[in-house]
């Protein structure tokens, strides 16, 4: 088994992902069916109030099965996390970016990829079609859509990559000593 | 002591360069068995069950990795390879190589192939927060090949009896160090499966194998000690782009509506009762590895 290592400097490509994952923070929207406001995350909670369908709120956090909202009268309480859906994400193209940052940095991360060079391009997987479906919003990253990014013979090294990322049993009894960080 | 005929001289003569050694008059019932599976060869058996897979998720690999470079972070690399591994021994299926990697790339998307290869993009991890997320994500995936749905999806459109010879056609391109390397021509007959296998990607998966995808990665995310709202909550998140966004056009023409699998995996969850809640979410674990 060959490992290829990677170059110390492409570890900065690391530092983007950073951008990657932001917490869940205040997040608007809305029920698609009727659920009950309940004063703690447990189906036999008191119940605060019935909201109906396409009630709009604030998600503010979440425990287990659960969403912590803010109901339009104000109202905090905890409803079934699947009887929520999310609204779409303020960016660019929403308009509203400015005034959400976590929002603005995933943007950031989404149309420029980790490396930059990549936005979007398996968006479709056949060559030379439905390039327009693939666009990333608001960069140069939509002109390589469509194409195929990897050089000739680059899909093969990859592979051979791909065979090297094979943990050994070490990594794996590391990665479940790892597991009791948090007891389920 | 009779002569051989004409005919069978001639017949012996022929089979000289295919044996590669000098044929005894003796010798002729071995002659004509190294002459049958000389021509036996040269037809290309079909392949049995395990060789076609392992040719075909090659292919498919290939395809996908064809596409966009591989994410270049080696830690991100082995930690999504121990918690694919983790929970594929925990699957129905065993004697699979598995074997996971991300790719680096802006649209969010998740692929497995035949043979145990699964794919997904730095564009899909934007949009994971935890390992229990990523573990949903991933469970889906494992659930794609220990129920063969691509295999099944590309040898519907293919012609099977073929694979053996198409095999042998790409051993023959990839050569003696099995790189296809940035000279080689593929063979048309070779590049026309790759095609075929791009348009099942192109395409995806017929619904019912998503939702049967939905439903198996959920139960093994959660078997595997896994919160199992994972994956609900990935694709309540992918939902919120809303359909227009680019970067998740690829992922909602290949899968069946978010409503219709968010339903399914509420009425799932409903039924498993509190088995296996609350389950695990390392939410700090997964950061410090994307994070790196």
């Amino acid at each position: 088994m060959v490992k290829r290592h990677v170059p110390e400097f492409l570890r900065g490509a690391a530092l983007l992902l950073v951008l990657l994952a932001p917490p869940l923070g205040a997040q608007d929207a809305a029920l698609i069916r009727k659920a009950e406001l309940l004063e703690s995350p447990a189906s036999r909670a008191t119940r605060i109030a019935t909201l109906p369908a396409a009630t709009s709120l604030t998600v503010l956090g979440r425990q287990g099965g659960w969403y912590h909202v803010r109901a339009p009268g104000g109202e905090e309480g905890w409803v079934k996390l699947l009887a929520v859906r999310l609204a779409g994400r303020p960016g660019p193209a929403a308009g509203s970016g400015a005034s959400d940052p976590d929002g603005a940095a995933l943007e950031g991360a989404r149309s420029g990829g980790v490396s930059g060079a990549a936005a979007g391009a398996i968006g479709s997987m056949v060559t030379g079609s439905a390039a327009d479906s693939t666009a990333v919003r608001g960069g140069a990253a939509g002109k390589l859509s469509g194409e195929r990014l990897v050089a000739p013979g680059g899909a093969d090294a990859s592979l051979q990559d791909v065979e090297g990322f094979e943990p050994s049993d070490a990594d794996m009894d590391e990665f479940e000593r790892g597991l009791e960080e948090e007891q389920p | 002591m009779s002569r051989p005929s004409g005919f069978l001289v001639l017949l012996l003569l022929s089979l000289l360069p295919l044996e590669g050694r000098a044929i005894e008059f003796g010798d002729l019932t071995g002659a004509l068995d190294a002459a049958r599976r000389v021509a036996d060869a040269a037809k290309s058996e079909p392949l049995d069950e395990e060789a076609e897979e392992q040719f075909l998720g090659e292919q498919a690999a290939r395809e996908i990795l064809g596409r966009a470079p591989l994410a270049p972070v080696p830690g991100l690399q082995r930690y999504v390879n121990q918690l694919g591994r983790y929970l594929a021994a925990r699957s129905e299926r065993k004697g699979v190589d598995w074997r996971f990697a991300v790719i680096d790339d802006a649209s969010a998307n998740a692929w497995a192939a035949p043979d145990g290869y699964i794919f997904l993009t730095t564009g899909m991890l934007a949009d994971i927060a935890s390992e229990a997320e990523l573990a949903g994500i991933l469970a889906h995936e494992i659930h794609h090949v220990v129920a063969r749905h691509h295999l099944k999806a590309i040898r519907s459109v293919s012609d099977r009896k073929r694979f053996g010879e198409l095999a042998g056609i790409a051993r023959d391109t990839a050569g003696s160090y099995g790189m296809e390397g940035p000279d080689v021509t593929v063979p048309a007959e070779l590049q026309a499966l790759r095609g075929t296998i791009a348009q099942v990607y192109e395409r995806g998966l017929g619904r019912g194998d998503e939702l049967d995808a939905d439903r198996g990665g959920l139960l093994l995310a959660a078997k595997a000690g896994y919160d199992p709202y994972g994956l609900p909550l990935v694709l309540q998140k992918l939902e919120a782009h809303g359909a227009e966004d680019p970067s998740v056009a690829s992922f909602v023409r290949t899968h069946p509506s978010f409503s219709e699998r968010l339903g399914k995996l509420d009425k799932q969850i409903a039924k498993l009762d509190g088995r296996f809640f609350p389950g695990r979410t390392l939410e700090a674990r997964y950061r410090r590895f994307v994070e790196l």
